[in-house]
């Protein structure tokens, strides 16, 4: 037996400010490098110029990790969530039919699943909180809308336990902690999965005419979860 | 060596191997993906949709001998309905 690879056409959007006008397989929101674009910035060079909505974020720069180990992550670069009503939000571009053509052409076939992968921490993470943390939102609405309503698929804190849950459904994973970690959406035609780690936490079911999506992370109104949102990556397979 | 037959298998959330009454004699098989991911387990198990090797399209896979073709399975890897095309050597 033998399997010969064809040649992988990947196109990844590495500078946030494009994810509005450029087509990709792999979106990229580099918290080591594009920070500055989202706390402040000079005028052509802020995200909020180019279809993102942030609020005033802190940024912490990494520091005291482990040569690339996830033996001791150290503290990875990140912005901090946790002022109620904080939220970032990406343009609503993922997921639809039109995008899946655009990626389709790149890929040289039409992709099947949609993946996001991000570096955070619930630091706080003690209150039920469905409208506090990070995921796919609905077409032009926010993460931090009350009880899940603009989510697809949100990651947050139930108090007990993180959960994957939009205004409809809901999936109870791993227990809280306030711990560093790589978790992970994946949405097929026939489920929402998640991982924190590499580990499946479950599923949940899609959500019908809300697509495109966008990203998005945040705090709800008088919220008291604390979240620290580091490198995001989303991609199409 | 020479082309004994061809077939395209749809590969669905079902797995299901290549089809006995082609691939009869055969003693090789190239195969190419289309349309979206699958994964393929070549010890006569059925993948599942998390378990198996990926198998993107545009992929090859050749199989050599007639035991490998016969326990080839494939299943689709998200969901979606892929094509196998498959050219079977005698």
């Amino acid at each position: 037996m033998q399997i010969v690879r064809a040649t992988p056409k990947r196109l990844y959007v590495t500078d946030p400010r494009a994810w509005a006008f450029t087509r990709g397989t792999d979106y990229m929101l580099g918290m080591g490098t594009t920070t500055a674009l989202i706390t402040s910035g000079t005028a052509g060079q802020v995200l909020s110029e180019f279809g993102w909505t942030t609020t005033s974020l802190a940024y912490v720069a990494g520091s005291g990790a482990d040569f690339m180990t996830s033996a001791d992550k150290g503290i990875p670069p990140h912005i901090i969530l946790a002022d109620a009503s904080d939220q970032v939000l990406s343009p609503n571009i993922f997921g639809d039919w039109a995008a899946m053509k655009a990626v389709g052409r790149i890929l040289g076939y039409d992709p099947t699943a949609l993946n996001l992968e991000v570096i955070a921490a619930f630091t706080t993470a003690s209150n039920n909180e469905p409208s506090t943390g990070f995921g796919f939102v609905e077409d032009d609405a926010a993460f931090i809308t009350a009880a899940s309503a603009g989510q697809i698929a949100g990651i947050s804190s139930n108090g007990t336990n993180f959960v994957l849950s939009n205004d409809t459904v809901s999936d109870a994973g791993a227990a809280i902690d306030t711990s560093w970690h790589v978790w992970r959406i994946k949405v097929t035609s026939a489920s929402i999965e998640w991982f924190i780690d590499g580990t499946s936490q479950g599923t949940i079911a899609l959500k019908a005419d809300e697509w495109p999506a966008r990203f998005g992370a945040g705090v709800v109104a008088a919220g008291a979860n604390d979240l620290a949102l580091g490198d995001v990556h989303i991609w199409y397979e | 060596m020479s082309v004994s037959n061809f077939e395209t298998v749809s590969v669905t959330g079902t797995a299901g191997g290549l089809t006995a009454a082609t691939y009869a004699g055969a003693v090789k098989a190239t195969i190419t993906v289309e349309a979206c991911a699958i994964r393929y387990r070549g010890d006569g198990t059925a993948p599942t949709a998390t378990s198996g090797h990926v198998l993107n399209p545009g992929d090859v896979l050749k199989l050599d001998t007639p035991d490998e073709i016969r326990r080839a399975k494939f299943i689709s890897r998200d969901g979606g309905t892929a094509s196998i095309v498959i050219t079977y050597e005698v």
